[in-house]
């Protein structure tokens, strides 16, 4: 049998085929205009890549933007616990999960099932997401994958003081103007983005094991400062970390299939 | 003698060891931070041998101090009112630990209405919130930590560092835990939300002095009524007896320091001003203390005869050859940015005329009248319902616009600066009319911009430098 | 209203659906009327704005008073009172003096505010001085209720107010008038209450997103007319079968909340609201004026000062939690969301205290902070599905 997870965020989109024991297939895109295409597209590439058709899925679970209007998804579940269930699949003995997204960040605090206890989600500001480090590869004219590099490199963090976005840019440009390093701005970025994460965090209240999922997570720069501000280690997910709510849905597909099987099965009894 | 009592709390035993810093490093007659710190021995030795201070303690509090500030508060246009500031709020932060080690009552008390009725009452109340601006001004690291906690708790982010920086420092130990809290309804939803919340997690007495939204002959009755019943409250609470003389003393000790305020506010019209701006957040923690001790009254005379001094001497302050800016701060000042008025002295020649949070115009305000107990109350409510941030933020947006005004005209101010507080509506609200009224009446320019008045974090000193440059460089 | 002369083909709508899909604002027929009779229409801001002595005014004729509260349902922009009010303050401040600017409140003659929370006071002056209304009017109300000269201030206040209407337009409620207008007031509380059991009960026979349109439409309608509706519409939804499907019964919690579109993005995710305590909700009904006394304008201002209170009370926080907490009781909520718009300080401190405590009694809840408008449905959705499932775990 095959469970099918699709997860649109607002920058990529990721689909996770699996078998009930181990993931089979999963693929990534960059998002459409629209939920809608982006999951159809997604889902076309896992199955052309692994020789298979939507027939072939058993049960489908969506999660991410437009959840809720994917026809070939029989359920839609939220990409808070989404996320929850992919990691604790991934890594057993977490129990905080930090997904920092391009739009959104949460911190959703998990028990050893994978389900969720409590999580919190950031408010409208950008300072916490992706969307802040986006700004600031702009400013330094570099793709936001290369921050987290450069970020490395830094060995004495520019002090940017500033909580806002735009006024964090507005440190950042008269930072570069005055001949800091870009490296060691984009340090400082990196513990921006980690103090406020950390805020979010502290809300839920740390307990580990800890992971990060989402785009973010493969910003090395930004797991450093996040490591360093919360003081406990990140643990590495034997996944991509950007999969994790894709993983989760498919998890919860073939949790939900096999809980209507046995419903159906007390039923007809 | 050491205020062993205060060093309980972190954040009072900053308090104090900042005033012993305020009246050591500036009476050595060092003008440079590198003088200062050519001596920091000395001075150690000093504060350690007079104060009792851990030595270490103190290595670590001057390490955090602003180091434009220290540069600010140096300078000689500053130093000796720095110095009788220090001394005015020493003898408050010592009366403090007395009152703490006498194991009498703490009380947290709003300070627009001002303490000296806590004082009859023997009682030396705190001000949570004007530590968070004092700690916040004199200190790299001052209350955002603080303030981070209040965000962890729920605590919105749109509420400000003068809010979330003292609420959970009772929690976090770094002040004692109250037993009476009092706030009147000034200025903000946000602050009267504090005081709820910490009377409910703290299961303490909150006493409200109910503000109305006026300030006329009714408004003022109504108020008085509230205060007194406030102090019939707190004897039932705690057992201590308001004091008819010991109120004279302390409203005589308010009044003369009042009419030397009144006075450098006249003094401060004249052209070029006679009065750095950066001690008008020092002024406001004196009116904090009002009344407290005759070092408060030296304090204020001291300030008032250099500034008439400089008046009759026809000196300025302003570096040689500079054109004088005369720069109404239309919000208040930045109590994270203590040292910015002397910056944009420095910079550009702007003299800090009035703000909201100084103004209190001698005519309006007055004096207490200290014939009888009644005539003592009446006269603080009605100072109360006069103080800044009561005043404008308790009735309608005219009167904030009106002085400003009135303030434009009489002090012939060039430009505005309306450095708002992001959590302040009841002047973000009238910023727009404001700014529009300064410009048709008074063709006065308006600079705006937001900060939060605590959290350095906000609008980082480097940006709002920038910012400020670019203003002035452009009326220039 | 004038029904004789609409002889239309389609079925006439059942009292029910009249209330559910009651058009606002000037094109509500019931307003319309009203003012085609030569009533006026007066808006108040705040649930601390004692309604009855609005409606008590008796002119000749059908010239009377119809209280309204002040909304702005549908706003979408508020790009003009931002530059007035600026962006500080909470939208719903905005989203109605937008409204005001935008002409949207032509029918009003005049506006009662109280000084309850700094957003909404501070937009008097720009009604005041941008849009002239006819009559404009401040309620300074205390923020403690726990003292005799508080309570006689608002008092006074109120009284003040009720008789500046007689100076400026020659018009005064009397006795009888207050009275009369008082037994309409305290049967409507009775009939609304009524009604929010219906969604209370075990089986619920309507949705959160409806008691808020039933509601909407009674802040909008003559209460006298609005009672006989509503008692015929609690029929309708007796003899309806129960709602089902839901995942989870909750209690609604913070900032007022008048836009139904709020509560349907919630019911979207299977939460089935089920309480409230609400100032445009449950708490705007709760409690009686006195019917017995001799002072009917003292018995107003009595039920308005003791109600069950506005978080921007600076007392009653242990009763504010008893109350949240009977509610969630009584209505046998799963879990409660508590929301509050950007920049309203009083609900959002509030709210941690209320939640904290419900937390500790084992009770599951969500915080939401959200804008007046709920343009950001995405992110509110997640929210409180992920809450479902937390709370369905």
């Amino acid at each position: 049998m095959i469970f099918a997870g699709v997860d649109v965020g607002s920058m990529s989109a990721e689909a996770v085929l699996f078998d009930g024991e181990k993931i089979l297939a999963h693929s990534t895109i960059v998002v459409k205009p629209n939920p809608l295409q982006s999951a159809t597209i997604v889902m076309d590439t896992v199955l052309a890549e692994s020789g298979l058709t939507y027939d072939d899925v058993t049960y489908c679970v969506s999660t991410g933007y437009g959840r809720e209007r994917i026809p070939f998804a029989q359920h839609d579940v939220s990409e808070i616990s989404c996320h929850g269930k992919g990691a604790v699949w991934a890594i057993p003995s977490i129990k905080t999960v930090i997904d920092i997204g391009g739009q959104d960040s949460k911190v959703i605090r998990v028990d050893a099932n994978g389900d969720m206890d409590d999580f919190v989600m950031n408010d409208k500001c950008a300072a916490g997401t992706g969307r802040f480090l986006e700004g600031i590869a702009k400013t330094f004219h570099l793709h936001v994958s290369d921050l987290g590099v450069l970020a490395l490199n830094g060995t004495d963090p520019a002090p940017i003081n500033s909580i806002c976005t735009v006024f964090a840019n507005f440190d950042v440009m008269c930072m570069l103007a005055e001949g800091q390093t870009k490296e060691n701005i984009a340090y400082g970025v990196s513990n921006v983005l980690a103090r406020r994460i950390f805020g979010l965090v502290s809300k839920v209240g740390l307990v580990e094991d800890v992971c990060i999922t989402g785009g973010v997570a493969k910003n090395q720069g930004v797991v450093r400062s996040l490591e360093d501000i919360m003081e406990v280690p990140i643990q590495k997910l034997p996944v991509d970390s950007q999969i994790v709510g894709a993983l989760g849905a498919a998890l919860f597909a073939c949790q939900r299939y096999e809980n209507l099987q046995e419903k159906n099965k007390a039923e007809a009894n | 003698m050491a205020n062993r009592e205060l060093e309980k709390y972190e954040f009072l035993q900053r308090l104090d060891v900042t005033c012993d810093l305020f009246a050591g490093m500036c009476s050595h007659g060092w003008f440079t931070p590198k003088e200062l710190f050519a001596n920091i021995d000395t001075l150690f030795d000093d504060i350690v041998k007079e104060h009792g201070h851990d030595r270490e303690y103190l290595k670590s509090v001057v390490d955090n101090v602003h180091p434009e500030l220290a540069e600010a508060l140096l300078k000689p246009k500053h130093d000796m009112d720095v110095v009788r500031f220090g001394k005015a709020l020493k003898g408050y932060t010592t009366a403090l630990n007395d009152h703490l080690a006498a194991g009498k009552p703490v009380v947290y008390s709003f300070p627009t209405l001002t303490s000296e009725i806590w004082y009859a009452m023997d009682i030396v109340p705190l001000h949570f919130e004007l530590l968070s601006g004092l700690l916040s001004g004199v200190y790299i690291t001052g209350v955002e930590a603080e303030a981070d906690a209040a965000a962890k708790e729920g605590f919105g982010d749109h509420i400000c560092g003068f809010t979330k920086g003292p609420i959970k420092s009772i929690e976090m130990g770094l002040l004692p835990k109250p037993d009476i809290l009092c706030k009147n309804g000034s200025p903000c939803d946000a602050s009267n939300l504090n005081y709820v919340y910490a009377a409910d997690l703290h299961n303490c007495p909150l006493l409200v002095l109910d503000s109305p939204y006026y300030s006329d002959d009714r408004a003022l009755e109504y108020y008085t009524e509230n205060i007194k019943e406030m102090i019939v409250r707190v004897e039932k609470i705690t057992g201590h007896k308001m004091d008819e003389d010991r109120l004279r003393h302390h409203v005589d000790i308010s009044n003369r320091q009042l009419k030397y305020y009144y006075a450098i506010q006249d003094l401060r019209k004249e052209k070029p001003c006679p009065d750095p701006g950066t001690l008008r957040f020092l002024d406001f923690g004196s009116l904090a203390i009002c009344g407290h001790s005759e070092k408060v009254v030296d304090y204020c005379k001291g300030r008032y005869d250099r500034v008439k001094a400089r008046v009759d001497k026809g000196e300025t302050f302003l570096p040689a050859g500079k054109k004088e800016i005369r720069t109404l701060w239309s919000w208040g000042w930045i109590a994270n940015m203590f040292y910015l008025p002397d910056w944009l002295e420095e910079q550009f020649g702007s003299t800090y005329m009035e703000c909201q949070l100084s103004y209190m115009p001698g005519d309006v305000v007055g004096y207490v009248d200290t014939t009888n107990i009644e005539t003592m109350i009446n006269g603080l409510a009605w100072r109360s319902l006069n103080f800044c941030m009561h005043k404008t933020a308790m009735s309608y947006s005219d009167i904030w616009v009106n002085d400003f005004v009135s303030i434009a005209q009489a002090y012939k101010a060039d430009v505005a600066l309306f450095g708002g507080n992001r959590a302040c509506k009841h002047a973000w609200s009238l910023s727009k009319i404001l700014s529009d009224v300064l410009l048709e009446k008074c063709d006065i320019p308006s600079f705006i911009w937001e900060h939060d008045v605590c959290d350095k974090r906000y609008t980082s000193h480097k940006a709002t430098k920038a910012m400020l440059t670019e203003f002035f460089n452009s009326i220039a | 209203m004038s029904t004789q002369n609409v002889q239309q083909e389609v079925t006439p709508k059942s009292a029910l659906e009249e209330l559910l899909t009651l058009p606002r604002r000037g094109e509500n027929p019931y307003i319309q009327d009203w003012k085609a009779n030569g009533g006026k229409v007066f808006a108040y801001v705040c649930s601390y704005v004692p309604e009855e002595i609005i409606y008590a005014v008796k002119g000749v004729a059908k010239s009377r008073y119809l209280p309204v509260r002040l909304g702005a349902t549908g706003c979408t922009k508020t790009e003009d009172a931002d530059i007035d009010l600026s962006r500080c303050l909470c939208s719903f401040a905005r989203s109605t003096l937008q409204m005001g600017l935008d002409g949207e409140y032509s029918y009003l003659d005049g506006l009662v505010y109280s000084s309850s929370c700094e957003q909404m006071r501070r937009s008097f002056e720009y009604w005041r001085d941008k849009l002239h209304p006819d009559f404009l009017e401040m309620i300074s109300v205390p923020r403690t209720t726990d003292t005799q000269a508080h309570f006689e201030w608002y008092l006074e206040e109120v009284n003040n107010v009720r008789l500046k209407f007689g100076q400026k337009y020659g018009l005064l409620s009397n006795k009888a008038s207050l009275n009369e207008t008082i037994k309409i007031y305290n049967r409507f509380r009775e009939l609304m209450l009524e009604l929010y059991a219906l969604r209370s009960g075990d089986a619920p026979k309507l949705t959160g997103t409806e008691a808020l349109n039933i509601a909407l439409a009674g802040f909008n309608m003559p209460k006298d007319i609005f009672n006989e509706k509503l008692e015929a519409a609690i029929e309708e939804l007796k003899a309806r079968p129960a709602v089902t499907g839901y995942r989870a019964r909750v209690l609604l919690a913070g900032s007022p909340i008048d836009d139904p579109a709020l509560v349907e993005i919630i019911e979207g995710t299977g939460a089935l609201v089920v309480t409230d305590t609400l100032c445009t909700g449950r708490k705007y009904v709760e409690g009686m004026v006195d019917e017995t006394t001799d002072d009917p304008v003292r018995a107003i201002a009595k039920r308005y000062f003791s109600k069950e209170t506005c978080p921007r009370m600076m007392d009653g926080t242990d009763a504010r939690v008893a109350y949240v907490k009977r509610l969630a009781k009584e209505a046998n909520v799963d879990g409660v969301i508590f929301q509050y718009i950007t920049f309203c300080d009083n609900h959002n401190i509030e709210n941690i205290i209320e939640s904290r405590s419900l937390e500790k009694d084992g009770v599951p809840t969500l915080t939401l902070e959200r804008e007046y408008q709920p343009g950001d449905v995405g992110r509110l959705r997640t929210r409180v599905q992920a809450f479902m499932e937390r709370i369905n775990k």
